[in-house]
């Protein structure tokens, strides 16, 4: 027995001599602006902050610390914390609408950089950190919205021209078909469309709004009080039928294929519909993938450069350092930052004359993009319970991807329920 | 592509080269496998004498309080992440050890547990200690601790294996990298548009190793735990 008790003993002290040890010891501190983020993919833009951070401190003296969040779980640590108010950060990237709207977490943004930004962004972004007029936050991601990849060795292959690419959902279908390839069984070895049909239903309804709005429909009323009639609507069901039958009746996309995006990598589909980032992310894991970027087909509408996700930094109001957080987000509002910042990850700049700078021309998404955004700004779903509601209407798509249900019945019962969460 | 079994090359270890390139790995297994015994030896300590009072002591209101106190294992832990949050960070404790380990010092499965199997032991044993001159602790020690060796050793190995797995709190109370335990660093090859598989499922094997050979070597407790948690709850 006194083995035993002498071995927990042990043990314990042990574990505190090792927790002594391994506890870091850190350095005098200079004073810190504490910035949370969730985009783990993008260590290069993230470290930046604290490079420029030091420029900051020079003239401030507070340097900025980027803590970098699991996207799995970001929304809990941020609720739990900004409602904690103590142990905050200064500032986030966040979505305005939520943690602005839904919550009350952010501090105003001061008029003069309001000024500079609404100067100094591309049109369809001007929404992005705002809520119900009011501005909060600073977008900082352009090319959030998505595009159409195709792959130019099967279009080929399949007598297409990679260099004349369909315009519109017509021409766009004909393809597929002439991109699909079947085995002797009928089951698909190589499909046209790689389609997002697992994971969130969020993920789900984002990609498939680029079809809803090409068909003129939308999810929620432009006054975003109801959803019956609106993600009910005749145009809506005819969006829904037509994404459907990709899979069922045309069969030009596969549940069976698993994650669209390596579909594509593995040379197993011959389009994906994708932002601007997965060009960088074709580069890393499918070297070999000859690709092209284009504007996404249109319908009786154009899809337009719309998202669900309008990242932006935005600042804590309970933030003891709000002023100087406004400070620093001013001192690298600027164009050359903005380009230094987002090249140095191979994304899209922000600062509209940046979208010309030689990088961003040098970009194989500069066309598609430009033509995006010369379509119409399509409807945006900037409201606090926009994950509700995107969830609420994903079941529906991934209802009927599988078969569960007529597009119309569906949709009537997710329009139902979503009029339930906007009334809340 | 077709499916097969075997990997083209058996010696390829650069998923796992890459996973501790990228990610403190071997500091998020020393942190969880640091926090997983402090959590297993706090809680059995904690649940044994918590057990043995409920099991063996009559007091008022004993039974209101055992239940009161069983009763928080069906409070979801998410319904007190804020509070929990609010006292951690007032105690300067986040993203420290202790700040980690606060909700796992104590087990109320393992006061559940070790009361029930404490009850097991015949009072006849303790009277007989009593007599022979025993205070309470020496009763504690040298007769009921040994008789209930068996679910001692089922608490900490389940709850071993629980803190290995607790993802929530410590995503929620951890900032800096070097606090990281093994499932954030898990969740690290997963990002808001991919997954990296192959680092994924490599991390996945460097992280369920200890709990293989925990496993392996007190594979007879661990079958026990199984049996008992099954049989009496």
């Amino acid at each position: 027995m006194r083995r035993t008790t002498g071995g927990a003993i042990a043990v314990l002290a042990a574990a505190v001599l090792l927790t002594t040890a391994l506890a870091e010891r850190t350095p005098a501190q200079a004073k810190k602006l504490v910035y949370w983020t969730h985009w783990e993919q993008n260590p290069e833009f993230n470290r930046w902050y604290e490079t420029k951070g030091k420029e900051f401190a020079r003239k401030s003296g507070y340097e900025v610390e980027v803590v970098t969040i699991p996207y799995q779980g970001y929304e809990a640590k941020y609720l739990a914390a900004l409602m904690g108010k103590t142990g905050a950060p200064d500032f986030f990237n966040g979505i305005a609408h939520q943690w602005c709207g839904q919550y009350d977490f952010c501090d105003r943004m001061p008029p003069d950089l309001e000024k500079v930004w609404s100067e100094n962004l591309p049109k369809y972004m001007r929404a992005w950190g705002q809520w119900r007029g009011v501005t909060y936050g600073i977008p900082i991601e352009h090319g959030n919205f998505q595009q159409m990849y195709i792959n130019a060795d099967l279009f080929r292959k399949a007598g297409l021209d990679p260099d004349r690419p369909p315009k519109t959902l017509d021409d766009w279908l004909a393809a597929m078909k002439k991109l699909t390839v079947f085995d002797p069984k009928g089951e698909p070895t190589q499909v046209g469309f790689a389609i997002r049909h697992k994971g969130h239903p969020v993920g789900i309804t984002d990609k498939f709004l680029p079809f809803a709005h090409a068909f003129g429909a939308r999810m929620i009323s432009p006054a975003q009080d109801r959803a019956t009639g609106v993600a009910n609507s005749p145009e809506m069901v005819a969006a829904l039928r037509f994404f459907g039958d990709l899979v069922t009746k045309h069969k030009v996309a596969s549940l069976a294929f698993g994650n669209p995006e390596d579909a594509f990598g593995q040379k197993r589909a011959a389009v994906i519909f994708r932002e601007s980032w997965y060009f960088g992310w074709l580069k890393k894991n499918g070297p070999d993938v000859s690709f092209r970027v284009y504007a996404l087909p249109c319908g009786t509408s154009c899809p337009g450069a719309g998202n669900l996700f309008p990242w932006s930094n935005l600042v804590s109001k309970a933030s003891p350092n709000k002023h100087v957080a406004w400070d620093f987000l001013r001192f690298i509002s600027n164009a050359k930052d903005d380009l230094e910042q987002h090249q140095l990850q191979g994304i899209l700049p922000v600062w509209a004359a940046n979208l010309d700078s030689s990088y961003v021309k040098s970009r194989p998404d500069y066309a598609s993009t430009k033509e995006m955004l010369a379509q119409p700004v399509p409807p945006n779903y900037y409201h606090p319970k926009s994950n509700e509601l995107a969830t609420a209407f994903g079941e529906a798509v991934v209802g009927v991807l599988y078969g569960k249900g007529q597009p119309k019945a569906l949709l009537d019962e997710a329009a139902s329920r979503m009029d339930r969460i906007l009334k809340e | 592509m077709p499916l097969q079994l075997s990997p083209d090359r058996w010696s390829n270890a650069e998923n796992y080269r890459e996973v501790f390139r990228r990610e403190r790995f071997a500091r998020f297994l020393v942190n969880s496998a640091l926090l997983a015994t402090v959590s297993a030896t706090s809680s059995l300590v904690v649940s044994a004498l918590a057990g043995y009072g409920f099991a063996k002591f009559r007091f008022p209101g004993r039974d209101v309080l055992f239940f009161a106190i069983v009763g928080i294992l069906m409070v979801p832990f998410q319904s007190v992440v804020v509070p929990l949050y609010l006292w951690v960070n007032r105690l300067g404790l986040l993203d420290t050890y202790l700040g980690i380990l606060a909700p796992d010092l104590v087990s109320v499965f393992g006061v559940f547990l070790m009361r029930q199997a404490i009850e097991a032991v015949p009072d006849d044993y303790l009277a007989a200690a009593r007599i022979e001159g025993c205070n309470e602790w020496a009763v504690f020690w040298r007769v009921v601790v040994p008789a209930v060796a068996p679910a001692l050793a089922t608490l900490a190995i389940i709850k071993f294996m629980w803190t290995w797995n607790e993802f929530f709190w410590p995503l929620v109370v951890v900032n800096s990298p070097a606090m990281k335990t093994v499932t954030l660093g898990l969740i690290g090859f997963t990002n808001m548009y991919f997954i990296e598989y192959n680092l994924v499922t490599a991390a996945a094997v460097l992280s369920v190793l200890p709990i293989l050979i925990i496993f392996l070597v007190l594979q007879k407790w661990v079958v026990q735990a199984a049996v008992m948690t099954g049989l009496k709850g």
